[in-house]
């Protein structure tokens, strides 16, 4: 009996091990290519072993805006986080504690999640034209809490849950006024909360390209994922300065993802999870 | 070749030309002084922009202005300029776009008539040149004469880039195969049936490659490889797909012909041509998996860096084949004109001289531009760097055009939809081209035209 | 939409919630707390849906100096006429119901498999697709799926068998493309019903185990029922991006060939922006709405019903 059981759980262990290399191989195929110079990356059969070159990660860091989108990436994602996150936090706040709206609000919130993102470019794209507001630095920050708000809210929303109500209530009767019960109280209370979501909400604007690619064109404006794009130039696509800058832009998200892995599931299913 | 003494002769004057550029000095009288003033050229991403910007960095130190360069990616380059226009806030100054684009700009007065600009002495460069363009260049690239055309004479823009579809071929293999002429040197296939034989023969000689490429895939690739060969077997070049009145042209028996050639090429290719890009064309020529491509030529280049390509030794250029009524060559190719929102159009005007004027055409194309010149063109250190490049001027006398209206965009994705499903074979040739034209009459309407003033819905 | 908003607190007004009648002062704190956040949506998304409604009956370029006029529902009706259309829809939906159900089995059998094994802790591993931008998975995998030059093919006639044409068949590209979708996102799923299985009460199972159950059994009549909650999240999550997948298609197949894959929002994208055809775009993106928001009230029925059985 107990033989049978780690046979089939070493059966299991292998089954697991094929999937993850299934899903992880397309990752290090990326990584490697970016290593790779262009008569290499195409050639058949795949070159396991290769002299690796950096000339792809220095193109792209020293003779390309890549470097300057990633400042813009940078900048759009963390401004965005930071709006996202106090408009959010005080929607849920209210929702939860101040019972505004109710399931039907949230709901609401989570339906305005749900719509394709190209339905809104159209007419934002013509309002913002007449306004101007097309590739400016503030367009993309503000587009992206249509997405993030929605989030923080409902995020935020599960996070106040977790705060036994009778704490708040003692604060207000020791005499904190309705805000100081959410600055002194709340936000410390769901501190951890607060960078969990603000780490979902900045992977998502990190790697958002629809909205990015049609709302800004300058080195100025453009982020990570759009540059990356305009290496299929009209003329050729050069694979070696895309896998390098692709894998640029992967970084962060991994890297983040593995750091908050513990609220990473509830970040995705919108706090439903735990 | 035949062209081999009249070449020599143009190489002889281009030398002259070329050292006497070097010796008078004041070559840039006629640049003012630019202090202060901001110039933006918005354009996309790749070899040619960069080069461009090699010359910007130079006009700046001529006249002291500072020009910025946009490059992005091109497909949405037309929102960009379309929202640039009505935002009214002039931040561009030269836009660059491809002429299957034109009919925005011109129909949308976005960019100004260059007449007037020409005709203004003080600012004129009298070394530009405008003689020196391929004169068919200059119309396809400068005239619109679609739809509601503002006026049909005028100039809006100059040629900023020009593309030529090009045969790209492997000589060894073609030499191995016995495709050769009398001296045993491989022999480019002259008509689209002698290269069907051709790749008979290649593929029996080499059984595990698939011995031609073509883009083929949605959309822009579809029409373009589409176009030239529907003017080789008939149809009124240089606009074979429609006539002046966006009427559809292209499903009478020349297309059908046209189409029959392009299914009959399909066995020679990779199961999955219908989906191959320019890049990816050109990745599979790169790696030695074609015996014969077709592509644009910026993409040549790659196939003679040995960094990049494993046939570098190997690859021989040609036009593309013939038919029965020509053997007519794809262009493509990217225009710049001045948006009408500039505020310095003085400036911008003299810069778009200055990119686009004779003086600087050699360097431009070794920095890796495309210039429609003459003068480029037979120019000996731009012919050892890029050894098509009499090629490319010889192909512009017979050119295949796409559309440069309005509705090109929607009739090109109509198009290579109707063309995939033929080649797919869900519907018949005739059937398909004519339901296809059928869609682009209705296209037509809808964008505004009047299809119906040449002939009936087909 | 937003009359819920203002119905709402009049209601609760007279309401009695936790014990305590609200106070109007407190009410009042709590609209300024959530009007910001509705007022941003408003602004962003509510009116710009109505002004896309109003265009979707023009001929609309985005620059006046091009045409621009009105004809009624003559969009609707060539949509509705267009075979185009008909396609676009089938690809998407079909897209949507396969990746769903694929990323869904798959999920469930992997978090099966993963909760009971030794090697649990490689779990969040497979977290990596999800948070790589779309953009650069489409990259990744467009070159892998070459038929001459692509590495999925190379292991396929390692293996000895016939190499694929991938991307150049309509049925095989878009399998292609649903491939990618399931590989970035059944990790997804995988992680959020192996949490779901991680939650759960053990008392029940134990109890079945006791009592001889078969592990079939077990998994219909316990672990399922119990699991349904977090299962119609994945169905939810799933299903409406899927609705609205683009970035994947943009860096792929563009569409094709013939128009195979042609999902959707690709199709909108290209009338608007690469085709300057704003108005026809707008009554694509209007029906596209109305889709979403028959998907979404569906998807989130169901979890509303399946979150109160718990």
């Amino acid at each position: 009996m107990p033989k049978k059981k780690s046979i089939k759980s070493i059966v299991h262990s292998a089954i697991i091990i094929v999937a993850l290399a299934f899903f992880v191989f397309p990752i290090y195929w990326l990584f490697v290519t970016a290593l790779k110079i262009q008569v290499d990356i195409f050639a058949m059969p795949p070159k396991w072993i290769f002299t690796p070159t950096l000339q792809n990660f220095y193109h792209v860091f020293f003779e390309s805006a890549i470097p300057q989108l990633t400042m813009n990436s940078l900048i759009t994602a963390l401004s965005n986080v930071g709006i996202s996150l106090v408009i959010g936090t005080m929607a849920a706040y209210g929702i939860t504690r101040y019972k505004i709206g109710g399931q039907k609000l949230l709901f609401w919130f989570l339906s305005i999640r749900m719509l394709p993102p190209i339905v809104a470019t159209i007419p934002l794209f013509i309002i913002s034209a007449s306004l101007g507001l097309i590739d400016t630095r503030i367009i993309l920050p503000v587009l992206y809490l249509i997405i993030n708000i929605p989030f923080v809210v409902w995020m935020m929303k599960s996070f106040i849950d977790e705060i036994p109500e009778s704490i708040e209530e003692s604060a207000r009767i020791d005499g904190c006024s309705h805000w100081g019960v959410l600055g002194r109280i709340v936000l410390p209370l769901t501190a951890p909360g607060l960078v969990a979501t603000g780490v979902i909400c900045f992977i998502f604007a990190w790697n958002e390209f629809i909205l990015a690619m049609v709302f800004t064109r300058s080195a100025h404006t453009r982020t990570l994922p759009v540059g990356i794009s305009a290496f299929i130039t009209e003329e050729m696509i050069l694979w070696g300065y895309i896998t390098a800058s692709a894998s640029i832009a992967a970084i962060p998200p991994l890297i983040l993802a593995w750091i908050f892995q513990r609220y990473m599931v509830r970040g995705l299913t919108f706090g439903a999870v735990k | 070749m035949k062209m081999k003494t009249s070449l020599s002769i143009a190489i002889f004057v281009a030398v002259v030309l070329a050292f006497s550029a070097n010796v008078f000095a004041d070559d840039f009288d006629w640049l003012h002084n630019w202090e202060g003033v901001e110039l933006t050229l918005s354009s996309h991403t790749g070899p040619t922009t960069d080069a461009y910007a090699v010359l910007c960095r130079e006009f700046e130190e001529l006249t002291g202005a500072k020009v910025t360069v946009i490059d992005e990616s091109w497909t949405d380059l037309l929102v960009k300029h379309l929202a640039a226009f009505v935002a009214g806030t002039g931040e561009y100054d030269i836009l660059t776009f491809p002429y299957i684009w034109f009919g925005h700009y011109a129909e949308g007065m976005m960019v100004e008539n260059l007449d007037e600009w020409f005709a203004r002495e003080d600012l004129v460069d009298p070394n530009y040149g405008m003689d020196d363009f391929v004169p068919a260049i200059l119309d396809a690239y400068g005239r619109y004469t679609t739809g509601f055309t503002p006026d049909p004479e005028a100039l809006w823009s100059v040629p900023y880039k020009f593309d030529i579809y090009l045969a790209q071929y492997r000589t060894d293999l073609f030499e191995e195969a016995g495709i050769v002429d009398a001296d045993g040197v491989a022999k480019e296939p002259e008509t689209w049936d002698e290269l069907h034989d051709s790749l008979q023969k290649l593929q029996e000689a080499f059984p595990d490659i698939s011995p031609l490429s073509l883009p083929l895939a949605i959309s822009d690739p579809m029409a373009a490889t589409f176009v030239p060969i529907l003017a080789c077997y008939g149809g009124d070049a240089p606009s074979v797909i429609y006539d002046e009145n966006v009427y559809p042209l292209f499903h009478g028996p020349a297309g059908v012909e046209a189409v029959t050639m392009l299914k009959d090429l399909l066995p020679f290719q990779p199961p999955d041509a219908l989906s191959f890009d320019y890049d990816m064309v050109n990745a599979q020529m790169a790696q030695g998996m074609a015996a014969y491509a077709i592509n644009w030529n910026a993409y040549l280049p790659v196939l003679l860096d040995p960094t990049a390509s494993v046939i570098h030794e190997d690859v021989a250029f040609a036009l593309t084949p013939g038919g029965p009524e020509g053997r007519y060559q794809g262009l493509g190719g990217w225009q710049m004109g001045i948006s009408v929102n500039s505020r310095n159009k003085e400036a911008a005007f003299q810069l778009l001289q200055f990119l686009s004027g004779k003086t600087k055409g050699v360097e431009l194309a070794l920095e890796g531009g495309s210039v429609a010149r003459y003068s480029v063109a037979q120019n000996p250190e731009v012919i050892e760097a890029f050894p098509f490049y009499p090629l490319l001027i010889e192909a512009l006398s017979d050119v295949a055009m796409r559309g440069t209206d309005r509705s090109w965009t929607e009739v090109e994705m109509a198009l290579a939809v109707g063309l995939n499903e033929i080649l797919l074979g869900t519907v018949e040739p005739e059937e398909g081209l004519v339901a296809t034209a059928r869609e682009v009459f209705d296209i037509a309407r809808a964008a505004g035209y009047n299809p119906e003033e040449s002939g009936p819905r087909p | 939409m937003n009359t819920s908003v203002e119905q709402s607190p009049v209601k609760l007004e007279t309401l009695e919630v936790d014990g305590h009648k609200r106070r109007p002062r407190r009410i009042k704190f709590g609209l300024i707390l959530v009007a910001p956040a509705i007022l941003v949506i408003l602004l962003t998304i509510i009116y710009p849906t109505i002004y896309m409604f109003f265009v979707s009956f023009f001929r609309w370029s985005i620059i006046p100096t091009l045409p621009r006029h009105f004809i009624g529902f003559d969009q609707y009706l060539t949509i509705f006429r267009s075979s185009a259309f008909y396609g676009s829809l089938q690809a998407t939906f079909l897209f949507l119901l396969v990746v769903v159900v694929v990323e869904l089995l798959l999920g469930l059998g992997l978090a099966l498999l993963i909760a009971s094994s030794r090697i649990r802790w490689l779990r969040i591993s497979f977290l990596m697709p999800a948070v790589i931008a779309p953009v650069v998975v489409g990259l990744i995998w467009r070159f892998m799926f070459s038929h001459d030059l692509g590495v999925i093919n190379y292991f396929i006639s390692m293996m000895g068998l016939e190499r694929i044409a991938w991307l150049g068949r309509p049925t095989a590209a878009l399998i292609s493309i649903m491939i990618v979708d399931i590989w970035q996102w059944t990790p997804f799923a995988m992680l959020i019903i192996l949490a779901g299985i991680e939650s759960l009460p053990t008392e029940p199972l134990e109890a079945a185990q006791v009592d001889g159950a078969s592990s079939t059994q077990v998994f219909r009549h316990i672990l399922f029922p119990l699991l349904t909650p977090v299962l119609s999240i994945v169905l939810l999550f799933r299903a409406l991006d899927a609705f609205k997948t683009f970035d994947i298609i943009y860096m792929i197949t563009r569409g094709g060939p013939g128009r195979a894959t042609y999902l959707l929002s690709y199709n909108i994208w290209r009338r608007a922006f690469f085709e300057n055809n704003m108005g026809y775009a707008a009554a694509l993106s209007v029906i596209m709405i109305i889709l979403a928001t028959i998907l979404a009230k569906f998807f989130i029925g169901l979890l509303s019903r399946t979150q109160k059985m718990v």
